[in-house]
């Protein structure tokens, strides 16, 4: 289980605290089971149905808003070194 | 002039309409007495300034110009701060109005402020918001229930008249029943999604806490609307809400189908389930007929959400890098971006929202997804044809809001699993898209609310509204000021 | 042993719409970092609430491209979110397609060492860009979402090439298919045509498919030829050698000439892909393959051709294969013409005039595109038709030529009125040319002396000196001759 929730984490971008982890996997564990009882239901479907009951989507004309957008934001924008993170580039 | 306090909008309408009360007078009392009792219940994240001169506004403007409204600190609002409830959002300034407030803002509504919640919504007792326990008006030893438990409360206590929540398992409705007050949810799609931070995209629905379904109508009727920037909204243009629930020959002689297997003793609490049985009289005696009908795989209901919940929101939290808005921006660039990350998501995030990213993560990851996420929408996929087939037979479904009244603050936090088995009744209408409300169904022998809900198929919101005024009027459920409040109103001093 | 290449190309190309993917934010170039973050909103910016609407002009454009390549348009699709950490990417995950692309399947015929050949298509489907990161020399970075929402479409072959030059040829007529189309502008070194591709080898005549290794950020297409030879030669090698080919991400180092594999952590690829619940399915309807089939009619090319109407799909391949089995014209020619549209055009219509293609070639390759670099000008295929006939009758030497196309092309006067302007229709009377011929002998003692000592070909410089005189309007064999005379030769 806490093999699971590194890997989770690591995913995730988050970080358990040492004093967390004990507390936070026996919970997780508990959840896991909880929601584990979706697997003794055996659909007929492998199909996945859609879920928002909304047949088709409306588009958006192709008329960009005259500049700039209402409301400020701010206009820099900076991180620290990436690093060895191997996604990026759609 | 504070009795005008406890009064409902349509009432206040006629007020303001009658001259006895100017909107502008009225929202500086509201205040008033909303900064007086806010330490007993805490309902607010932000309370609108004091002494601020609000702007006088033509109450011929919309359906409830005038009247003060508090917003669940899930909506971004431009003059206040949006926190969601979390740390990671401590201090954000939204650029942009939700749809909905933007709705209510142009049709003159005054707002209170921003209301408590479970941090983003995940929560049935807003205990888990990132900054207090908001307490509830019936006894401040109980929670409010959650996640929109501050709405719930700003109503029940008299600091606002309607409130704006957020539903994705019931975090209006649950909230509603424990507080006494009315909570509904539309057909998903009939409030715009915008500007609702997202916690489980289809699952959310923006919600009405109100004192009674007229007001509930009324706010339809103003915020009710398409919204060209929600793909997913559908709401008719210009239906009439009011005139909806007014249609009492739209709910003449129809079938009400009470789900046997939520009656269930070994599920709902005693008290529950007496104020039930006596909410099926009330619907027999005004004409109803009552139809106990069986839902199949209630097991799974909550199985089910506990996965697509937790998975979208994995996904919708992860936009809180800290690099563009919120705690960590701007970022600091000595830090490499990976230690960046955790140091403003592990802190940022609170126990409960970061077990369900985990869970979410979990649910959706390689080797996993078939097992549990795709399955989970099959499932959903068959709760809701299984909730559509029992509407083949019946007009409306009932059932209790909650398995038990509002419980201890502290009682449930501990326990997960358990906390999750407060959602039981609620996550149907969510699973389902159907609108749903929550009303009150007399007190408890220990003086707490207890909630009754309907629920309609989809896009039968007008004549749910119907039905559910006509259950308040044939069980003379007008609202009541908890007892707390009544106090501290008495003692109040304009 | 013989070692053949197995190359699938992954091609990004921006959309050309005014307005972003799922948000009212123009669209513009982000080569520069000057107006950094001014084409940003909350939506694309992801801000906590916001919700993407989808661009209908994206859709035409990939029902158009779907249209070219022959594949199947889904009439039904759906988006998804693929998640992974990024500061690029705004919301932590990317609104792409998934299981149901727009356009599937489908096929492009391109042209190496002028063979024919065919290239089948995997997919394309829409999604959307991600901010332009700017390192600096701290190794921190600043981010621009001015691209960030910018429509792509993302377009994949079947691994189906054998050869980089094979990837390349493909690679450039799709460019070309998008930019005629008006899909793309589909500019490399803008970042608007983005390849990446995936590559292994095996044995030759083998059919199975090994572990591939895909490279990335490559910014033209010579890089990708080198890279793509250097990664064959680097597979070959480990294989020769008895070792495995490890599945991995790699970059060009040009310096070196050599194939790079990127120090990554691959236990972190798991993008949870899952429907986007934010979109409704895209349902298309009738009228938006009309228009999509309409525009796309109008960007096919017709050629009138020996008495018959060609038409050719959007695209260089089958139009650049008519002109050399139809034409005198070179490769290199035809390739010109096929990026510069207006010259085609006017070498066509003026071809369908005089009927001297290789005339009417010469004249638009060699006078019309440098001067039309310079200024639009105002010429038309009448006046190149004109001139060529001019030509023909003799009526105006070739340095005459270039000065009345040059009239026409300035003010768009007729050839015969650029003519009389310039006095080149003025014939030189016989009287005349008798006493300018005379003039030039006189003139010239040490040429005619050279002459009369039997250097006969002297005799041109006399008659340049006539030409001269006449301001080219003596008609040279006339003058010759009378040159000739005078001389006694």
């Amino acid at each position: 289980m806490k093999e699971l929730l590194d890997h989770l984490c690591e995913l995730a971008r988050l970080e358990l605290s040492d004093d967390e982890r004990e507390e936070f996997a026996r919970k997780f564990a508990d959840l896991v089971a909880f929601v584990d009882a979706i697997k003794e239901l055996h659909e007929q479907s492998r199909e996945v149905p859609l879920q928002i009951p909304k047949e088709r989507m409306e588009t958006a004309p192709d008329e960009p808003r005259a500049e700039p957008c209402t409301g400020e934001v701010p206009r820099k924008y900076a991180a620290g070194h990436i690093g060895d993170l191997e996604e990026g580039e759609v | 002039m504070k009795e005008l306090l406890a009064l409902t909008a349509h009432e206040l309408m006629a007020k303001f309409a009658a001259g006895e009360v100017a909107p502008e007078e009225f929202y500086a009392l509201q205040m008033r007495f909303a900064r007086h009792i806010e330490p007993k219940v805490r309902s607010f994240l932000t309370l609108a300034e004091e002494g601020v001169a609000p702007p006088k506004v033509d109450t011929r403007k919309g359906a409830l110009s005038g009247i003060p409204v508090s917003i669940k600190d899930l909506l971004t609002t431009t003059d206040f701060p949006t926190t969601a409830g979390s740390r990671i959002l401590e201090g954000y300034a939204p650029p942009y109005d939700a749809t909905a407030v933007r709705l209510l803002r142009e049709a003159g509504n005054y707002f209170t402020g921003k209301t408590n919640l479970d941090e983003f919504g995940m929560g049935s007792s807003t205990e888990n918001s990132a900054y207090f326990p908001t307490h509830n008006p019936w006894d401040l030893a109980r929670v409010p229930g959650g996640s929109s438990g501050g709405s719930a409360s700003s109503v029940a206590a008299l600091q606002s008249v309607v409130s704006l929540g957020t539903d994705t398992g019931g975090s209006v409705r649950q909230p509603a029943g424990f507080c006494g007050v009315v909570g509904f949810v539309p057909t998903y799609g009939y409030i715009s999604r915008n500007g609702l931070i997202a916690f489980a995209s289809s699952l959310d629905h923006v919600g009405i806490v109100a004192r009674d379904v007229t007001d509930v109508a009324l706010t339809m009727n103003v915020i009710g609307r398409p919204d060209r920037l929600d793909a997913t909204s559908q709401a008719p243009p210009d239906a009439d809400y009011l005139a909806a629930m007014n249609d009492r020959e739209s709910v003449g002689g129809c079938t009400v189908g009470v789900i046997n297997q939520l009656m269930d003793p070994n599920l709902m609490a005693e008290d529950v389930l007496v104020a039930c049985e006596v909410a099926i009289r009330v619907l027999e005696n005004a004409g109803c007929g009552v139809k106990r009908v069986d839902l199949a795989g209630v097991k799974r209901l909550l199985p089910c959400y506990y996965i697509l919940c937790p998975a979208e929101a994995s996904s919708n939290l992860a936009r809180y890098d800290g690099i563009r808005y919120g705690t960590g921006f701007p970022a600091d660039v000595s830090r490499t971006l990976q230690e960046h990350y955790l140091a403003v998501r592990s802190p940022g995030f609170g126990e409960e929202v970061r077990r369900r990213i985990l869970l979410g993560t979990y649910v959706l990851s390689a080797g996993y997804a078939e097992a549990y996420y795709n399955q989970a929408r099959r499932v959903r996929h068959a709760i809701t044809e299984g909730i559509a087939d029992m509407f083949e037979d019946v007009d409306f479904l009932f059932l209790p809001t909650s398995p038990t009244t509002a419980f201890g603050l502290g009682d449930r936090i501990d326990d997960p699993v358990k906390m999750y088995a407060a959602d039981i009744c609620t996550v149907m209408a969510n699973l389902a898209s159907t609108p749903a409300i929550s009303l009150p169904g007399g007190l408890s022998p220990q003086g707490m609310p207890v909630g009754v809900q309907f629920m309609a198929p989809q896009k039968h919101d007008g004549r749910l509204l119907a039905l559910a005024r006509l259950y308040e009027k044939s069980a003379g459920a007008e609202y009541s000021v908890p007892p707390l409040v009544a106090e501290e109103l008495a003692g109040f001093e304009e | 042993m013989e070692y053949e290449a197995v190359i699938a190309l992954e091609i990004h190309a921006h959309l050309k719409t005014a307005r972003k993917q799922y948000c009212d934010c123009p669209v513009v170039n982000t080569r520069e970092l000057a107006e950094a973050n001014r084409y940003v909103c909350p939506v694309c910016l992801g801000h906590p609430g916001v919700l993407p609407v989808l661009n209908r002009e994206s859709v035409i454009l990939a029902i158009m491209l779907g249209l070219r390549l022959g594949a199947d348009i889904a009439r039904h699709s759906i988006f998804a979110r693929k998640h992974y950490f990024y500061p690029d990417l705004p919301k932590g995950y990317q609104i792409t397609q998934y299981q149901t692309p727009l356009v599937a399947g489908g096929e492009l015929e391109y042209m190496v060492d002028g063979e024919m050949r065919t290239a089948q298509l995997e997919r394309a489907h829409l999604e959307e860009d991600t901010a332009k990161i700017f390192y600096q020399d701290d190794g921190s970075i600043l981010l621009d979402y001015n691209r960030a929402g910018v429509p792509l479409l993302e377009i994949v072959t079947k691994p189906v090439f054998r050869s980089a030059a094979e990837a390349v040829a493909y690679a450039e007529e799709l460019q070309q298919v998008l930019r005629k189309l008006g899909v793309s502008d589909a500019n490399m070194e803008e970042g608007s045509f983005r390849c990446e591709p995936n590559i292994s080898v095996r044995p030759a005549g083998s059919d199975e498919l090994r572990t591939k290794c895909e490279i990335k950020n490559l910014n033209s297409f010579a890089v990708i030829r080198k890279s793509l030879d250097a990664e064959i030669a680097r597979q070959i090698a480990l294989y020769e050698n008895d070792r495995e080919v490890q599945h991995c991400t790699l970059r060009w180092d040009e310096a070196n000439a050599v194939t790079v594999p990127s120090r990554i952590k691959e236990t972190q690829a798991d993008y949870r892909y899952f429907d986007e619940p934010d979109l409704p399915p895209l349902v298309l309807t009738d009228d938006d393959f009309a228009e999509a089939r309409k525009r796309y009619e109008d960007a096919v090319f017709t050629l009138q051709w020996g008495g018959n109407e060609h038409r050719f799909a959007p695209g260089t391949a089958r139009l650049t294969r008519f002109f050399l089995d139809n034409t005198e014209l070179r490769e290199s020619e035809v390739a010109l013409l096929l990026e510069d549209e207006d010259a085609l055009r006017l070498l066509l219509a003026s071809n369908e005039i005089s009927g001297a293609f290789r005339e009417c070639a010469n004249w638009v390759l060699m006078e019309y595109r440098p001067r039309r670099a310079e200024t639009k000008g105002n010429i038309t295929a009448q006046h190149i038709a004109d001139i060529i006939a001019l030509r023909a009758d003799g009526k105006l030497n070739s340095t005459q030529a270039k000065e009345v196309f040059k009239l026409c092309f300035e003010r768009g006067i007729s050839a015969s009125d650029a003519v009389s302007e310039l006095g080149f229709d003025q014939v030189v009377s016989e009287s005349d040319l008798q006493k300018i011929c005379a003039q030039v002998i006189t003139d010239n003692e040490k040429v005619v002396a050279d002459i009369r000592k039997g250097k006969e070909q002297a005799v041109r410089a006399l008659l340049g000196q006539v030409m001269k005189n006449t301001r080219g309007k003596a008609k040279p064999d006339e003058a010759m001759a009378e040159l000739k005379r005078q001389l006694g030769m």
